[in-house]
């Protein structure tokens, strides 16, 4: 009898194993040319936008204009984006919300609960009843 | 001259009083190319095996010459039909090119105008030079490594398996999977944002288009999706874009092809061992069997082992609603598998085919890849095991 083979879908990446991509692919900020919360992130712009991203030569950084609150957003490799509004920050403070964006996988948030997340079985096994020794097997 | 110069679309791409300067640059071009590489061993790539000894005659050259390129960086530039070449200074513009070419850890020698020609594919009927050549080269290194690695660690797989493991690793979708995990965003190239973009700006986007189907003197005819209704009259014909995932595995085969021209051998296995094989598939899995311990039967016979027979191993609940029993499949006194189950012939059937698993994913401890002693000499090859084949019932 021929074997026939089940088609169980792709290869499941494993980001980090082999190389490591950035989820982080895009950051865009947003600034008002008028707002008074904007000023923070205008200083921003001007003055360390350059170094972040020398930086992080991986993300993609979209400078943009529109009236109302500035904002950074960013684009990850599942899809997803975050936004976080920086208005009335000051640089520094932005500075701190872009590098928690860059480092962000875009995954929502979840709480964890177990100090190791594995898609591996366990390598000692699961402990099974049945293949107890004799003189050990519980019995009813 | 009587050359006509064809452009992409068929038509031609340049009036008469322009055909006379293209002809005689390119007439140079060919010239330069021969003066320079004269020795075939200098260049990567060479047309199939046909080397042209003597200077072409221009008024009988054809457009489409088998000369050979001028340097490793002139990739498919013997097939460019009309197509222009993609400028370096130009293309680093593009931030999220940039953004690209980082994040894949690629090298200074990786010039930005590859991966840019790495992200056009062919249907998307540009003005430049598209990957369809660098794509092909990718994908025969992709395959071959990842097949290296598969019948190398796992001499026993059967075929079938063999070919789900290799379209799991390198199929369509799993590349599709790869490109969008490094980032590439696609663009169809008749959107109407994507019209009022430049050139530059299109750049870092994966373009694509319509299939040809067939190619007339001066038409194309696409490749249309037909949707009938229950009658068989046509209710609807649209002209159907490559498939996503098909030019997304054409933009990763080819950042493989050019990171084989521009870095090596070493440097393109690497990559492939990085980005590609690091993902992870579960070979047990794809197992199905039909008639397990019949097929351990033969293959007991075959392997001259005593022939299996199952026996209980422990067991719990018989006569109760859910009844456990485990049971081990023996040649003489050796078990060759055991499994679990809700009835004894469950358990027999996972029993035996526990023990086929065992014997098809049989992995030698010093795993010899062929491709290990390449470029160097002091490497003595060992070869590998490899196995007489699957069980014939």
């Amino acid at each position: 009898m021929p074997i026939n083979a089940v088609r169980r879908g792709i290869a499941e990446a494993r980001n980090g194993v082999g190389a490591f991509v950035l989820p982080c692919k895009r950051l865009t900020f947003r600034y008002c040319n008028w707002g008074a919360s904007s000023v923070g992130m205008r200083e921003y712009l001007h003055e360390h936008l350059k170094a972040f991203s020398d930086k992080n030569k991986c993300i993609e950084m979209v400078v943009t204009k529109k009236r109302g609150q500035p904002v950074i957003i960013g684009d990850y490799m599942n899809g997803r984006q975050k936004v976080i509004c920086v208005g009335n920050m000051r640089p520094h403070e932005i500075d701190e919300k872009a590098k928690l964006l860059s480092d962000a996988s875009g995954n929502k948030l979840k709480k964890v609960t177990q100090p190791v997340q594995s898609i591996n079985e366990s390598p000692r096994g699961i402990w099974s009843p049945f293949h107890e020794l004799e003189q050990f097997r519980h019995r009813i | 001259m009587s050359l006509r110069i064809v452009g992409a679309t068929g038509r031609r791409c340049c009036s008469q009083a322009e055909s006379g300067v293209r002809l005689l640059s390119l007439q140079n071009a060919v010239q330069q190319a021969f003066r320079i590489n004269n020795h075939m061993s200098s260049c990567n790539l060479h047309y199939g095996n046909r080397f042209m000894t003597s200077m072409p005659d221009p008024a009988t050259w054809k457009f489409r010459s088998k000369a050979l390129p001028a340097t490793v960086s002139d990739l498919g530039s013997i097939r460019l039909q009309g197509k222009r070449e993609l400028v370096e200074e130009i293309v680093r513009q593009n931030p999220a090119l940039v953004a690209l070419h980082a994040r894949l850890n690629l090298p200074e020698s990786f010039p930005f105008k590859t991966l840019a020609r790495a992200l056009i594919c062919r249907t998307a009927n540009s003005d430049y030079v598209d990957n369809r050549e660098l794509a092909e080269l990718g994908s025969r290194y992709l395959e071959y490594y990842v097949a290296e690695w598969m019948v190398c660690t796992y001499p026993r797989l059967p075929m079938e398996v063999i070919g789900e493991i290799l379209w799991a690793y390198t199929g369509p979708n799993a590349l599709a999977s790869v490109g969008g995990s490094w980032g590439v965003e696609a663009l169809r190239g008749y959107g109407k944002d994507e019209a009022n973009m430049s050139m530059v700006d299109k750049m870092g986007f994966l373009k694509f288009g319509r299939v040809v189907k067939k190619k007339a003197a001066n038409l194309k005819e696409y490749r249309e999706d037909v949707k009938l209704n229950s009658d068989g009259k046509v209710i609807s014909l649209k002209e159907s874009a490559q498939f996503y995932n098909d030019a997304m595995s054409d933009f990763v085969r080819s950042v493989i092809g050019g990171i084989h021209v521009h870095e090596g051998r070493d440097a393109c296995k690497l990559f492939i061992e990085e980005h590609i094989m690091s993902r992870y598939v579960n070979i047990s899995r794809l197992f199905r069997f039909v008639q397990p311990t019949r097929e351990l039967s033969r293959l007991c016979w075959r392997e001259n082992l005593q022939p299996p027979v199952s026996r209980m191993i422990s067991e719990t609940g018989r006569q109760s609603r859910s009844p456990v029993y485990i049971v081990g499949v023996y040649s003489g006194s050796n078990l060759l598998g055991s499994g679990e189950g809700a009835s004894i012939k469950e358990a027999e059937t996972r029993a035996a085919i526990n023990a086929l698993k065992s014997w098809y994913l049989y992995s030698p401890s010093k795993v010899m890849f062929p491709s290990n002693t390449e470029g160097d000499p002091s490497r003595k090859f060992v070869p590998s095991h490899i196995d007489q084949g699957q069980v014939i019932v």
